[in-house]
């Protein structure tokens, strides 16, 4: 170790750089590594939380889009549905409307028709009753009041014939 | 203003600074003594307080200040000095996180991370200008030995004998052991610097260096038991070829003296790396301190030569090789550490 001395190594001297070393030691890492690493990790773990955190939230968000894309979807179809009804329902009715119009349109035809019938029949009934008085009112003026017969016979005659000429007609 | 002319006014503003410098602040090249000067009246059981000791107190203190400082109000939004330490603290752990793993790396930082900041504050301290002009006056007989003529005084001399007559002692001022500037000593007497850069000391970078090498065989012991041990005394290849070999079978005479040979030679790289254990320690030592000292000798004698401007560059030069040194002491601290916890067997797997 004398040997060392010219170059300044001295035994004591080491010893005590080597105290002076292990007493850095400690307080640079009570005061400098311990603070600084704990608070980097802490730091680490915040971070990391946060970006969690914002994960999570855009997952909500997008979980919530789909959401919204569904019900808006959803009420689309709904409504479409809705209309498509209305429009089948307004189709039935006008068919049902424009069926009961035709049904009673016929009907009023068909009594209107019956109607006609009837007036014609009566028309009818009257014109062979007239003809019938005319007929013997002409009889009676071509003959010239020589027709004794009875009234009610010949009335009678004339209907006979009518009913026999209705069946050519 | 145009470039030019501003490279043209720095140019003689140098110039002018260089000849002005000579002529009034010329100043004798200090002794340079490779041994840390001890300081008169520093006395503590016996044990002479050298300067550079007192320096290394005062790198402490600079550094428990500092991480005081950076980490008194510690704030998750770091800013100013918190930063920066942060900052420095956070590079250093990567790194030796991604060179030990993560097993080791928080057991190596606390002392790896140390060597990096006391060497640097070391090697840096150093670089202040003027330090090697403030200190004690002392004709000590030791110290006159140390102060024979070196060649850089001879130089110093012709190159001062030409410009101007050597500059005068003037009277000390505040006595004997008072606090002077160089030219402020009694003829004959030297100064002693009242600082000096650790770095510059050899018991400091030895005593890093047992420390680096001591924790070195710790943590070998902690990771592998006394088998790390076999690393400086591998006889388990002389041993192998007295077995049967891998198909159980008894070697023959050729393969007996084969594995026998091989087994020497192993033997003997055994016993080199027990060898290697110890140049670690002088590699060490040496290694910063030549690069440290050299350096400052270096900014010294330029600075006799040529006071001013001269040294500037040399000045940034050192402040990088400062910065070199104390990373490689702490990279390779970290290295054989990391070494010494990895299986002898592992090693050779790899290499094979």
């Amino acid at each position: 170790m004398d040997a060392l001395r010219p170059l300044g190594i001295d035994p004591a001297l080491l010893a005590a750089y080597l105290i002076n070393f292990v007493l850095l030691l400690f307080l640079l890492r009570l005061f400098l590594y311990k603070p600084v690493l704990t608070m980097l990790e802490e730091r680490r773990r915040k971070i990391q939380e946060a970006l969690a955190q914002a994960d999570k939230v855009r997952q909500e968000a997008e979980l919530q889009r789909a959401e919204f894309q569904r019900e808006l979807e959803e009420a689309r179809r709904s409504s479409q549905e809705a209309a498509n009804r209305i429009a089948q329902e307004t189709e039935k009715l006008r068919a049902s409307i424009l069926e009961a119009a035709q049904r009673e349109a016929e009907l009023i035809r068909a009594q209107a028709r019956q109607q006609i019938e009837l007036e014609r029949q009566q028309a009818a009934a009257e014109l062979q009753r007239q003809v019938a008085d005319l007929a013997v009112e002409i009889a009676r003026k071509v003959i010239g009041q020589t027709v004794t017969l009875d009234e009610q016979i010949q009335r009678q005659l004339i209907r006979q014939f009518l009913q026999e000429t209705k069946h050519f007609s | 203003m145009p470039r030019k002319l501003k490279i043209l006014l720095a140019v003689l503003g140098a110039i002018v600074l260089m000849i002005l410098g000579n002529m009034f602040l010329r100043f004798h090249l200090p002794p340079v003594t490779v041994k840390a000067e001890p300081l008169p009246g520093f006395v503590i059981g016996g044990v002479r307080i050298t300067n550079s000791l007192v320096t290394a107190l005062l790198v402490d203190i600079i550094l428990v200040v500092l991480a005081i400082l950076a980490t008194r109000r510690m704030q998750l939004v770091p800013s100013g000095l918190q930063n920066f330490m942060e900052f420095i603290v956070e590079t250093l752990y990567n790194l030796t996180h991604s060179i030990a793993g993560s097993k080791w790396a928080p057991r190596f930082f606390a002392i790896v991370a140390t060597i990096f900041f006391y060497v640097l504050v070391s090697n840096w301290f150093g670089l202040l200008p003027g330090l090697a002009a403030v200190g004690f006056c002392e004709s000590h007989a030791e110290v006159a030995v140390l102060h024979q003529p070196t060649i850089w005084d001879r130089v110093h001399e012709r190159t001062t004998a030409r410009l101007a007559a050597p500059l005068p002692a003037k009277e000390g001022e505040k006595g004997a052991h008072g606090v002077h500037v160089y030219w402020g000593c009694q003829p004959g007497e030297i100064i002693v610097p009242l600082f000096r850069s650790p770095s510059t000391d050899l018991s400091s970078n030895l005593a890093l260096a047992l420390v680096s090498v001591g924790m070195t065989q710790v943590f070998g012991v902690m990771a592998l038991g006394a088998r790390y041990f076999t690393k400086f005394f591998n006889i388990s290849g002389i041993l192998r070829a007295f077995k049967p070999d891998a198909s159980g079978q008894r070697r023959g005479c050729a393969g007996m003296l084969g594995t026998f040979l091989f087994g020497c030679i192993e033997f003997f790289v055994s016993i080199l790396e027990a060898v290697t254990e110890v140049a670690k320690l002088l590699s060490f030592s040496f290694r910063l301190f030549g690069n440290i000292f050299a350096g400052e000798v270096m900014l010294l004698v330029l600075a006799s030569l040529m006071p001013l401007v001269l040294t500037l560059p040399f000045i940034g030069l050192e402040v990088f090789v400062g910065l070199i040194q104390a990373f490689i002491f702490y990279v390779l601290t970290l290295a054989f550490f990391t070494i010494a916890t990895v299986t002898h067997e592992s090693q050779n797997t790899h290499s094979e």
